[in-house]
């Protein structure tokens, strides 16, 4: 038997802001690093604030602190509005308005199904996980729901750390009823009795939001132990203490059972063994927020949207080096031209583009010459990238490939949990060696055999990603970086 | 179906799919790790056990499980080179004298550890842990070993990525709630926690003995240095598995290092002890004796041998009875328990194979706690099942650690129906080895039959456990031939009788390579019996009838009444019939389930003698002369172990005040009046062996060069 809530001082040793709230925080993301010449006096803030605040989920307008305020653009690109259906229009004001614009229609709907046939009908859609993995979300709902134990769980994943990404920010804070709509939907599917809502600490205008819809649907029966017009389902809301690693799927499973939030090696699958050891579906906000429109629509209508192995949309998060910052749903398979010039705008004055990371901050730079690239999962995996979020940070030429990739590293020994030894290791030691904002020829080899041992060996995509970016941007800035 | 893999080109058949890991350790492949520990739930943190699964790329050894055809290649360049980047980062930090198989692999990967010391990272606060966090790699070996497995917290992990540190939960290790277990010790791979007492020990002579702490008897090197024993470990050479214990590699200190052990014998005056010299306590015993028997004949006396001592220990204490007090009230403790009585109709509660045989097995049963009473024998099951050898049944209490490596557990609140549940099982699916079963137990057939109309669904009710879990285990012990039952018994009647037809039903009594081993959990002294402490046996497995050989061979009268045996002497103690009892080993009630009786009877018991190494409250409150005696690390003599294995005790130093057990008799023999001295503990063991011709080979030379091995068992028992 696993043992759960281990005592919280030696707990807490862990996360950043385990119990304190600083009153004015700077973000020291990547993707207002990126930005940091729209302000250098506010990047300078966020330097010098110990600890670092990573990523407040407003990169489109870093370099950002928790006292800038302001709206980013929402538009849809795609045939049809799927996630961003209403928030297009602005936040939904109350379960009340919810319900005006259609909602818990699909909710009802799944509820005549039976549990194989919401499976079948989310596995008809191709969905895959938006939160990075891109698993197939109807696979890990029925691998779920196979399962034969005393309890199951639905854990919505809302711990958006990825500097850049601000969707699923968006999602909790303006249209939390279509994500716990989803998620409602994942606990009937699988026969989950509880559905635990993780949420950063950075946002809490999420949580407010999210807490707030919650009660709310119990109120109104749609969820809660005593249900009427939804499933028997208990919701939790969990609030972060400052991790990143937290957002790996089976390290939130320990952070909610009270331990070290440290990834554990699969399989066994959180599927097979999850939170408290019972199956656990973790789905991310955005994928949650996909459902509620397959099941009205039908998998076939969302699968007929998208490119290649990717279906249906995905939103895309721009940073605020573009001209025209903000949330974009689009239909996989848009080449990434379109997203930086024709959705972005380009580069806020005239700024020269160096390079775009899409899904970082751990992700290796995409270079202007690779733009025709479309945006899909196994596209972008070819030239050495990855989709991540959908974050987009551009950056101008006045950051060096060394010194990107230095920023990447502080944030990566950073956050690093240290269960694994190439990660623990491997990000403080390149972190090091890029200091200086070069490599000698020497070191690179060094770096590159490294970054490699990283990516291969590392327990989780934190350690993986790490050695990847480096491994990939080394390679492709080899010229400009080592001297 | 047994799964066949390739590793490194040699071809390796398992019973059972394993880890990578485990199956290239069973056929002597070391692939490097420092994170894995069998006796920990694989954690791979370490990283460095990647291998390179042929068609599927690298893939970590302790978390990938073998699959038929698997081709496996330990190390690749690649490979190396991933190894070699991790174990130089690490020597980065890892201060320049590494030990253990962190300094190995730093060693075999070329990298020179060349870190800063910090003192702040020392930590000398504990009186038996020294803790260098300098050396620590942080495989978190110690957090794990002690949740987990010892279920304590007292290692824990703090902060994260390159700040992260393993600590005591008080930040010092010395006001932390640790138990000095010492299982962190066990499991560090690079000497960061280290035995004060061992880790330190500079042993200036060498001596050898057998754990006294449970029957497996395992052989260990003893480390004395001028003040006594400082440095016990396992002799693996001898015994594969007798370094993974902790009782015997620790806790000799509870017997040598402690308050309780007194530095001359002492005589009770009032409710105080006073001390004496080894001749006045000699002589205030025989004298004692001599008054009880006088008063109520020899019938009012006894001798109970009460925990594991050389064989020379227990032949003076059944001469000192026989010999010197007239009476055959004689017996070892261990036939008072209810197994002795039980396993009966198979010879007695004797193993009837090797221990080490048991991994061999194909399949092999554990009933009741091997883990918590016998851990090296359990090491030895786990690996067996871990690597793919046996498969491995447990039936036990829920929270029994052997089943997480087990591949049926049978959860049972009460040990003896859950077994017969099994036993159903076994005959109702038709594979009882009924035949095989009635050549070594008389009631075989109409067991099975009884069984057959009990019915697996109803047996499995009554004893409360999972009828499923009852069928797979029986499904899982009809799959190999060879089939060892293992059986940890203690005072619960019925558990060794459902354990030996279970042993019986499945082929482990009629099979070869199979066996059965019951364990005694306390009191496990039992091949005392065999060599003639008992009240109607002699030495040399005589009974009483035979005294005339005995007589002739010692030129002693044998009383020839059969006498009390070791329940009946506590019960007659506890009725006031008992003058006078010797009582030879360590204290009687301290481990008893059965203290409360025991000490109630003791304390009706107007004389006794106690010889044992500590004072326990047996010794403190109910007993009248006690002679501190040697601990079994300090013994001489030849220790014999449950099943058979001699192990010769060569202690080079006896704690101040104390004699080794065969001396102490020997003393209070002679000043009984008894004719035959003996100066040495080889003259007892040769007169013992002329008395008892299985020991004829066992002359003191042969056992010190190891592997004399003797069959202590009774063929059949005297009813067949």
């Amino acid at each position: 038997m696993i043992r759960i809530n281990l005592p919280k001082q030696e707990i807490n040793t862990f996360y950043t802001f385990p119990d304190s709230e600083p009153a004015e925080e700077h973000c020291r993301g990547l993707a207002c690093y990126a930005a940091r010449s729209l302000n250098p006096e506010a990047w300078s803030k966020a330097v010098s604030q110990q600890p670092p605040t990573y990523c407040l989920g407003k990169c489109y307008m870093g370099p950002s602190s928790t006292s800038t305020k302001g709206y980013p653009v929402v538009e849809v690109r795609s045939s049809r509005a799927v996630v961003l259906r209403h928030i297009v229009k602005g936040p939904v004001e109350g379960l009340g308005r919810y319900l005006e614009l259609g909602g818990m229609a699909a909710l009802s709907k799944a509820l005549r199904m039976t549990q194989a046939e919401v499976i079948e009908e989310v596995k008809r859609s191709q969905l895959r996980g938006r939160g990075g993995a891109y698993f197939p979300t109807g696979l890990k709902w029925e691998s779920a729901y196979q399962q034969r134990a005393p309890a199951k769980y639905v854990i919505v994943n809302g711990d958006e750390g990825d500097a850049g990404a601000y969707v699923d920010k968006f999602l909790m804070w303006w249209d939390p009823y279509l994500v716990l709509e989803g998620a409602l939907i994942a606990a009937y599917a699988v026969g989950a009795s509880k559905v635990y809502f993780y949420i950063r600490r950075e946002y809490p205008e999420a949580v407010a939001s999210v807490r707030r819809a919650v009660k709310e649907l119990y109120e109104a029966g749609y969820a809660g132990p005593g249900a009427s017009r939804g499933p028997p389902v208990e919701v939790e809301v969990h609030v972060g203490k400052g991790s990143y690693v937290v957002g790996e799927e089976t390290a939130m499973i320990n952070a909610i059972m009270g331990r070290r939030p440290e990834p554990m090696p699969r399989p066994p699958y959180p599927t097979e063994r999850g939170l408290f050891e019972m199956p656990t579906v973790v789905n991310n906000v955005e994928t949650l927020a996909s459902v509620p429109w397959i099941i009205e629509h039908g998998g076939d209508a969302y699968a007929e949207m998208g490119y290649n192995r990717s279906r249906g949309t995905k939103v895309l998060s721009l940073n605020s080096l573009f001209e025209r910052p903000g949330l974009y749903e689009v239909e996989f398979g848009v080449p990434l031209k379109e997203v930086v010039y024709d959705m972005g705008g380009g580069l806020k004055g005239g700024r020269r583009l160096k390079a775009v990371m899409i899904g970082g901050p751990l992700a290796s730079l995409i270079t202007p010459e690779e733009l025709d690239v479309r945006l899909g999962v196994e596209e972008l995996r070819e030239i050495g990238a990855s989709l991540g979020h959908g974050n987009v940070i551009a950056f101008s030429d006045d950051s060096s490939a060394a010194d990107i990739l230095h920023e990447v590293l502080l944030f990566a020994s950073f956050e690093s949990c240290g269960k694994c030894f190439p990660c623990r290791l491997g990000t403080a030691k390149l972190e090091a060696m890029f200091r200086k904002g070069y490599l000698t020829q020497e070191e690179a080899k060094e770096a590159m055999s490294i970054a490699n041992t990283m990516s291969v060996a590392s327990l989780c995509a934190h350690g993986q990603s790490t050695g990847q970016a480096v491994a990939v941007t080394l390679k492709k800035f080899w010229n400009e970086v080592v001297r | 179906m047994p799964v066949r893999v390739i590793i490194d080109g040699k071809e390796v058949v398992l019973e059972k799919p394993t880890t990578i890991l485990n199956a290239a350790r069973g056929a002597g492949i070391d692939i490097p790790s420092l994170c894995y520990d069998e006796r920990l739930q694989p954690y791979g943190s370490c990283r460095l056990c990647m291998v390179d699964v042929k068609g599927k790329g690298l893939r970590l050894a302790c978390l990938t499980t073998v699959q038929d055809g698997m081709e496996v290649v330990t190390e690749t360049p690649e490979i190396a080179e991933h190894r070699r980047n991790i174990l130089r980062m690490l020597a980065e930090r890892h201060p320049a004298d590494a030990s253990g198989r962190v300094a190995d692999l730093f060693k075999r990967y070329g990298v020179e550890p060349s870190g800063k010391e910090s003192p702040r990272l020392i930590d000398d606060s504990h009186p038996l842990l020294y803790v260098d966090l300098n050396k620590c790699v942080g495989c978190f070996n110690c957090v794990r070993v002690c949740e987990e497995y010892v279920g304590r917290l007292v290692w824990r992990t703090m902060y994260r990525g390159e700040q992260t540190i393993v600590m005591p939960e008080t930040g010092r290790i010395g006001t932390s709630s640790c138990i000095s277990c010492r299982a962190c010790v066990d499991v560090c791979p690079s000497g960061a926690i280290l035995d004060k007492v061992m880790g330190f020990a500079k042993p200036s002579s060498w001596g050898e003995t057998a754990c006294s702490y449970c029957s497996l008897s395992c052989p260990l090197k003893v480390g004395f240095d001028g003040s006594g024993p400082v440095y016990v470990e396992g002799e693996r050479d001898k015994l594969p598995f007798s370094a993974e214990c902790l009782k015997g590699k620790y806790h000799w200190e509870d017997l040598v290092y402690v308050p309780e052990r007194p530095e001359a014998p002492r005589l009770r005056s009032g409710a105080s002890w006073s001390r004496a010299s080894w001749d006045d306590a000699v002589k205030v015993a025989a004298d004692g004796l001599r008054k009880a028997i006088a008063e109520g004949g020899p019938g009012s006396v006894g001798v109970i041998v009460s925990s594991r001592l050389p064989a020379e220990a227990y032949y003076l204490s059944q001469l000192l009875a026989r010999a010197a007090l007239g009476t055959n009230n004689v017996d070892a403790a261990a036939s008072a328990l209810p197994a002795a009585k039980e396993l009966e109709p198979i010879g007695g509660p004797l193993p009837t194979t090797s221990v080490e045989s048991v991994s061999g097995a194909d399949v092999i049963v554990t009933v009741g706690q091997v883990e918590e009473y016998h851990p090296a024998l359990a090491s030895a099951i786990r690996r067996a099942s871990l690597q793919g050898h046996s498969r491995l049944v447990v039936i036990s209490s829920p929270d029994d650690k052997l089943s997480r490596s087990a591949d049926v557990v049978v959860e049972a609140r009460s040990l003896a129906p859950a077994v017969r549940a099994v036993e159903a099982a076994l005959v109702e699916s038709g594979k009882a080895d009924v035949e095989g079963a009635s050549t070594a137990l008389k009631e075989a057939r109409s067991l099975a039959l009884s069984l057959r109309s009990l019915g697996t669904s109803r047996a499995a009710k009554e004893a409360g456990v999972e009828e499923s879990a009852a069928r797979e285990a029986a499904e899982s012990m009809a799959s190999g031939r060879r089939v060892a039952v293992v059986a940890e018994l203690d005072t619960t009647p019925g558990v060794a009788a459902e354990s030996m037809n279970l042993a019986a039903l499945s082929g482990a009594l009629s099979r070869e390579g199979s066996g059965f081993v019951p364990l005694l959990s306390y009191f496990d002294n039992y091949e005392a019996v065999e060599l003639g402490v008992s009240p109607s046996r002699l030495p040399g497995g005589r009974g009483l009838s035979e005294a005339k050989e005995v007589e002739g061979l010692l030129g002693v009268k044998v009383p020839a009444e059969e006498g009390m045996g070791t329940a009946e002497m506590v019960e007659a103690a506890r009725d006031g019939k008992v003058r006078a009892l010797v009582i030879v080993g360590s204290d009687i009630a301290s481990p008893s389930p059965m203290r409360e009786a025991v000490l109630e009877a003791l304390y009706r018991v107007p004389f006794v003698v106690a010889l044992s190494p500590t004072a326990g409250v047996g010794v403190e409150y109910a007993s009248h002369v006690h002679m501190p005696v040697a601990s079994f690390v300090e013994e001489e003599g030849v220790y014999i172990s449950a099943d058979g294995r001699l192990t010769l005790a060569r202690g080079t130093r006896v704690a101040k005040g104390a004699l080794r057990s065969w001396e102490a008799l020997s003393r209070l023999l002679a000043a009984l009046g008894y004719g035959r001295a003996y100066p040495s503990a080889r003259d007892a063991w040769e007169e013992l062996r002329r008395l008892d011709p299985r020991l004829a080979e066992a002359s003191y030379d042969r056992i010190a060069s190891g592997g004399v091995r003797v069959n202590m068992r009774r063929a059949r028992p005297r009813s067949w």
